[in-house]
């Protein structure tokens, strides 16, 4: 209830501060021009920065723009990307209006080497897709304006906008197809930890878009990225300092239609869940620790109680609602030389905290080739998931061809489940009620320091970046009771002694890379012609340490005293005094092999060469040398008296070659074609049968394992109408030689996966996209004026030839020619949007967001049963927003408002058989943001 | 130009410095390496460790016990001589080529060390462990007061064909199993009693007392009792070979088990559940994932006597077929389950049954909570029956409706009567409950 009457009170006073004072102030107004051909365009997105005030604004798309003064002479200094800049000096007087028509030259040569006078938006749509003009690589980005128009939430979820990018359990992104072994993830450019110990990309859920500015996904390799590549590299480039000073506040709440008004299951945990982190409640207890080694495990049998605390009772409560804030500030100052106002000092900071809650249900089920269904549930989820984020970001600027700047980010996400399943299974007579309680944290602390350093009239550029990166994830005191019923009751399912349990997981993982490289103009034209070339080495450490442990419930004698238990209070039966006079026992599963260490270290040395022949011509031809070395390290399940250690070393050359033809103005033709690699996982080496942490399935890693090759090429087309507008066609072609896959090995019992390295594969594709305002078609219809459509489409065409198993143990998966696992062969993506000022300073934004992908493998079939596929879900998110004076924003927010459910249907000879199914509400929700308005920023128009 | 190609060396410089971790000794930094260097800072990948193709030998006292624990893999010919006791640490292997023999009388303890100790044979190995009625080979827990699930019991890995691929992965990394070679000979279980076995591994990881994987039909298995096992007492993953003489006393879950294309025989099997959990007399499958696999899991059994006890929850049957199993089951008394006598499942199994291919006959199902469940055409056979069979525990016999099993086959032994027990065989080396 507190948090609604804040925000009530927030709209109370949000609508009385309206009205801006202009009074005793004059205007300056203008358009800023290019000169085309002897004609004059308009200079969109220009900036326009007043040197005595630091105010400033942009050009609006007829390259208009207006500032509000006090009275006085000021030095105005228009730029932008690719042009010189322009100083005008300008007397402002009280209630006049002041018109300028400023003209700016273009800059041929080389665009950076000038253009850092004003800061470019990149969370801007507009300000990307100028950017992507300009390079020669397959590259496509999302900005932080992009993002909440499209309502997503996290990165994950907004890298689904991207063409030809779909993302598996809201987490994990599959690029053209191609899963986490083809990605690579980088936090402003360099390379990032992951939490996740099966994962080498770090599950993207855990950036909020709150402290994104933009994401840019290379799908062309190019020789400053790790080798280990195919799919793309996503970067994701956190906010850096504002121009002004800036503070911001948010405030957000909401709802998930599942949950609203709804009770809610929950069980005793810790104090401070609601923000996302364990308290201490959830440690394995300090006496168990005590014992917990693979000398002696834990086992206790009777003599008090059990060592762990007895709250394995569900709670019956009613959902609480979403709420989220977020503070945000900045400003850059000129401190070091006030005659060159790029000198300075620049801060961002920036916290966030967001909370939401869901109830989700669905079936799980496993059929055999008869379709007799094996295992036949019905689940139930009550989620409450957190997000919390720490940003900071501080630029030091001594000189103009000087910089360092730094990032920190932390982020912390939690996921606490309390999930029940109720059905049946084939060994059992009884029908099966389990419940099952799971928090999990995960975090990453990133900390990174780049400089940049220009000689020689900026024909060398020193770069060079440190970043030290700590990924955790836990899982502590996962907790789990498994009954029996029928109609005289329930009793505990004491045959399988593990299922009853309580398991306790932590991952910890740190990177550390370098990278230092040169950028040399050896020839540099007036005109045309030039050779750049850059130099550069890196170096990447990351060492990961993993360990579990669980303690199973022994129960065989408890149901000899209970006939039945009270499956809402089974801490009662399963009491200190009970466990004392021995009817049940605590035991630890002792696994020797749980605990293991893992290393990766690269070096790398690059070269990148960038020619430009002919003004219409860029070509970049480069190399990468990179030696790498993994290790695994960990003591054998079966025989602990032995450390099993595997490793792979390589050294590789990549080839890379990109180029970028322009055919007339703003129509270019891209290539690029390279090398790459794939490496296996660390475990995936390991000779011996460890459980995978997050799916929990039996895998055994194959030492024959060798790096896979990948050949990449794309081409493809851009056109930009105007600013903001873009008609991109991309084809793709890839082979992929010895890919690493997945294999189902025959066991006595359950399923055991392996690895190895197949023969080959293909992916092919295409990706269209669309980016187009309707005023040109809609001159006259006021709405369908404002209104602009986004759309990408993309067709994905994947093989892989399981053939040729290198293993000793008989693969069992039924097709050994397939698509790749987790690739759809469409996906499509359409939005839309309305912007519109209604009256001087309040701006509406209306924004539909769609998306749709095509049916894909979720895993694999065995014995001649075919593989499951996930049916396409639709997605469509809705948001409207309201920008006061550029003071006050609210807005709605609609997610999911489709309610879709998701299906995973398996080929049988009988037919297709419907499998596992789950069903998810839709978000609503309202947010209210404060900008203190600093007397400086202009409104735009 | 010049300056330009300076600053690049210089940069190239700087880059080396920065990218060296200047002043740190690298080495192996980790003590359990045998190459560990104490005065390294730095991780190289340098570390080298045990090679877990070795065993190791080490004399030690454990709870007033003197042992010879043995761990690792056993690679070369070994005996355990009955002159002192033995100890198993974590998984002991008998690699390919080797023969590991042990002694009449010659006790082995399994660890009680956090380890889960087991005996594999690996394809291509041998075991030699012949005991006698009066001095049988005895494996337990070191444990003072031993209980069921304390250690992996025996699992015997051979080359014949099973049906859930050419070669298969045994539960709980426990080796290889699976072939052609439906002759295969992995050596000579005789008078071996299996204690406490049936540990958890894992999920989907549970080791049964003794388990045959693919075993061939030249491996001899005769007069073994699993002992109050945490799981199976035996299993049979595929294979041809054929066992006599087996005790299956107190194990939690089913007393013999077989699955993925077992063909073997048997005679002279006893079951003796009790009142701390169990499950099934029989649990047989074809294949779980597809009912109709090849091999058909197919056995002959001839002369068994199996005693269910309620454990509580009311769910013990005598013998549950299904998952497509075949086989054909004579002379067998079936008591006091309190669930099911016979219970047939699944259609596959369902038509075996009706094609004959799966038959029960010459057999008794008394005292069963249902006596015959979903078995038409068994409880119809004129040859069975549910009359009391009247035993002394499991001592004694019925003659009536009896098949001669030597019509069976020549491997069967003489014993026109149904029950396993004429007299008691069991006396001298196994354990009562």
């Amino acid at each position: 209830m507190k948090k609604v009457s804040l925000l009530l009170l927030l709209t109370i006073v949000l609508s009385s501060s309206f009205a801006a004072q202009n009074e005793g102030k004059g205007t300056l107004s203008g358009k800023v021009y290019e000169v085309n051909n002897s004609s004059k365009e308009p200079v969109p997105f220009a900036n326009v920065v007043v040197l005595e005030t630091y105010a400033g604004t942009t050009t609006d798309f007829d390259g208009a723009f207006n500032l509000s003064l006090k009275p006085g002479k000021y030095h105005v200094v228009f730029s932008f990307i690719g042009y010189k800049p322009d100083t005008q000096i300008v007397v402002v007087e009280a209630g006049n209006q002041k018109s300028l028509s400023v003209t700016l030259e273009k800059d041929a040569i080389d665009i950076e080497a000038f253009t850092v006078e004003a800061k470019k938006d990149m969370q801007s749509e507009n300000m990307l897709l100028l950017e992507r003009k300009e390079i020669s690589g397959i590259q496509q980005q999302i900005g932080a304006q992009e993002l909440t128009k499209t309502g997503s939430s996290d990165v994950a979820a907004g890298l689904t906008k991207v063409a030809g990018l779909s993302v598996v359990g809201s987490k994990h992104v599959y690029v053209r197809g191609m899963g986490d072994r083809y990605n690579s993830a980088y936090l402003n450019g360099m390379p990032i930890a992951s939490p996740d110990p099966d994962k080498k990309v770090i599950p993207l859920d855990i950036f909020p878009t709150s402290v994104v500015s933009n994401i840019a996904v290379n799908k062309s390799y190019s020789p400053k990225l790790y080798g280990d590549f195919s799919g793309a590299a996503i970067d994701i480039k956190t906010k850096d300092y504002p121009e002004e000073p800036t503070f911001q506040v948010q405030l957000s709440s909401g709802f998930n239609t599942s949950s609203f008004l709804s009770s809610f299951k929950t069980y005793s945990g810790g104090k401070y869940d609601y923000l996302g982190f364990d308290d201490g409640t959830r440690d394995i207890p300090s006496q168990v620790a005590a014992e917990e080694n693979y000398n002696s495990s834990y086992n206790k049998e009777q003599d008090g109680g059990t060592g762990f605390a007895n709250n394995l009772n569900p709670i019956t409560t009613r959902a609480p609602l979403n709420s989220g804030v977020q503070i945000l500030g900045g400003n850059f100052i000129n401190t070091f030389n006030k005659e060159d106002l790029n000198t300075g000092i620049g801060f961002l900071a920036l916290v966030s905290h967001s909370n939401s809650n869901s109830i989700q249900e669905g079936a799980y089920r496993i059929i055999n080739l008869q379709s007799r269904r094996q295992v036949d549930y019905d689940f139930i989820r009550y989620n409450v998931s957190t997000s919390s984020s720490a940003l900071a970001n501080l630029l030091i600027k001594p000189h103009k061809n000087h910089k360092i700047s730094y990032n920190f980010l932390y982020s912390n996400v939690s996921s606490d489940d309390f999930r029940e399943t109720d059905g049946t299974h084939f060994d059992y007579q009884k029908n099966i009620f389990s419940r099952r309680y799971t928090f999990v944290q995960n975090n990453l602390m990133a900390n990174q320091i780049a400089g940049e350093h220009k000689f020689l009239k900026n024909r060398i550029k020193l770069s060079w970046g440190l970043s030290s990166n700590i990924a955790k994830s836990k899982e502590p005191d996962r907790r789990q009771l498994v009954y029996l019923y029928d109609e005289n009751g329930y009793v505990f399912n004491a045959v399988d002694r593990l299922e009853n349990h309580r398991f306790f997981s932590s991952l910890h993982e740190t990177e550390i890379t370098k990278d230092v490289h040169v950028k040399g103009v050896i020839i540099q034209n007036e005109e045309s012609a030039g050779w750049a070339v850059t130099v550069g080495a890196q170096q990447k450490n990351k060492q990961r340490e993993f360990d579990f442990s669980q303690f199973t419930y022994d129960l065989s004698l408890i149901d000899n005293k209970y006939p039945t238990v009270n499956v809402e209070n089974p801490d009662e039966q399963l009491s200190n005094e009970n466990h004392a006079s021995g009817l049940f026992k605590v035991q630890e599963v002792s696994n020797p092999a749980s605990k293991n260490n893992a290393l990766l270290m690269i070096n790398a040395l690059y070269i990148d060469n960038e020619f430009n022949p002919y003004k219409w011509l860029n070509i970049n031809a480069g190399a990468r040398l990179e030696q790498g070395y993994q290790e695994i390290k960990f003591r054998d399940q079966q025989q602990p008296i032995f450390i099993v250690k595997e490793k792979l070393e390589s050294v590789d050359i990549l080839p890379v070659l990109t180029s970028k033809i322009t055919l007339k103005e703003d129509n270019f033709l891209k290539f690029s074609g390279s090398k790459t690699i794939s490496r296996p996982g660390f475990k995936e080496v390991a000779p011996f049968e460890y459980v995978e942490f997050f799916a929990g399935l039996k895998s055994r890693g194959n030492p024959a394992l060798v790096n896979g090759t990948n050949y990449n090429a794309d081409l493809s087309y851009e056109f930009f109408p105007r600013i903001g507008e873009l008609i991109a066609v991309t084809a793709f072609g890839k082979y992929l030689q010895n890919p690493i896959e997945r294999t189902m090995l025959a066991t006595a019992s359950g399923q055991l996966q392996s690895f190895q390295n197949a023969n080959e594969a293909y992916v092919a594709g295409v990706e269209l996209e669309v980016r187009k305002k309707l005023d040109s078609l809609f001159k006259n219809t006021p709405i369908l004026r404002d209104l602009s459509i986004g759309m990408n489409a993309s067709y994905i065409y994947s093989q892989v030839n399981l053939s040729g198993d290198s293993t000793t143990v008989t693969n069992v998966v039924t097709n050994t020619e397939r698509a790749l696992q987790g690739a759809s062969p469409y996906l499509i993506n359409f939005d839309l949007n309305y912007e519109k000022f209604v009256g001087k300073t309040t701006k509406m934004n209306m924004s539909l967001a769609y998306n749709v992908y095509g049916a894909r493998i979720y895993s694999v079939g065995i014995f001649g049963l075919g593989d499951v596929y996930e049916l396409p879900v639709n997605t469509l998110n809705a948001v409207l927003s309201l920008e006061f004076n550029n003071t006050w924003t609210v807005s709605l927010k609609a997610r999911h408002i489709l309610t879709p459910t998701t299906h995973l249907q398996q080929e049988t000879p009988q037919g297709f058989d419907a499998i596992n199914s789950y069903k998810r509400g839709t978000d609503v929700g309202i947010s209210v943001a404060y900008n203190i308005p600093f007397n400086k920023k202009a409104d735009i128009k | 130009m010049k300056t330009t190609q300076k600053i690049l060396s210089l940069t190239m410089l700087a880059g080396v410095v920065i990218l060296s971790s200047c002043g740190k000794k690298k080495g192996c930094t980790d003590p359990s390496a045998s190459n560990f260097d104490a005065d390294a800072t730095v991780y190289d990948g340098s570390c080298e460790y045990l090679n877990s193709r070795t065993f190791v030998i080490t004399n030690k006292t454990v709870n007033g016990t003197t042992v010879s624990q043995i761990e690792g893999t056993i690679n070369e010919d070994f005996t355990m001589s009955a002159s002192k006791d033995w100890m198993l640490s974590g998984g002991v292997f008998v690699g390919p080529g080797a023969t590991l023999t042990i002694e009449p009388c010659t006790k082995v303890y399994a660890a009680d060390d956090g380890t889960t100790p087991f005996l594999s044979i690996k394809q291509g190995g041998k075991i030699m462990a012949e005991g006698t009625s009066s001095c049988p080979i005895i494996f337990t827990p070191i444990k003072a007061n031993p209980a069921p699930g304390d250690w992996g019991g025996i699992i015997v890995n051979g080359y014949a064909r099973i049906n859930n691929g050419a070669t298969a992965e045994g539960e709980g990394g426990t080796g290889t199993y699976g072939g052609t070679d439906d002759a295969d000979n992995s050596g000579v279980l005789k008078y071996v009693r299996v204690e406490y076995a049936g540990k958890i591994l894992g999920t989907d990881n549970e080791l049964n007392g003794f388990s045959f994987n693919g075993c061939g039909s030249g491996t001899k298995l005769e007069y073994l009792q699993a002992y109050r096992g945490s799981d199976d007492g035996f299993e049979f993953f595929g294979g041809t070979v054929s066992l006599r003489y087996a005790v299956s006393s107190g194990n939690h879950d089913d007393s013999f088990d077989w699955t993925h294309g077992w063909r073997g025989n048997g005679q002279f099997w006893i079951v003796q559940q009790n009142s701390d959990g169990g499950d099934r007399g029989i649990e047989a499958d074809n294949n779980g994932d597809d009912n109709s696999l090849t091999p058909y899991s197919e056995p002959t059994l001839s002369n068994l006597t199996f005693l269910g006890v309620d454990d509580g929850d009311g769910e013990n049957t005598g013998m549950r077929l299904r998952e497509g199993t075949k086989g054909k089951i004579y002379n067998a008394i079936v008591a006091n389950f309190p669930k099911n006598g016979i219970r047939v499942s699944d259609s596959i199994t369902t038509v075996n049954m009706n094609a004959g291919s799966l038959l029960v006959k010459s057999s008794i199902s008394y005292n069963n909570g249902t006596a015959w469940k979903d078995c038409a055409p068994f409880s119809t056979d004129p040859t069975n029956s549910t009359a009391n069979p009247s035993l002394t525990g499991y001592v004694g016999t019925v003659s009536a409706n009896a098949t001669d099993p030597t019509t069976l086959g020549s491997w069967f032994l003489p014993g026109t009567y149904i029950g396993a027990a004429q007299t008691d065989w069991t006396a001298g080396w196994t354990k009562g409950l």
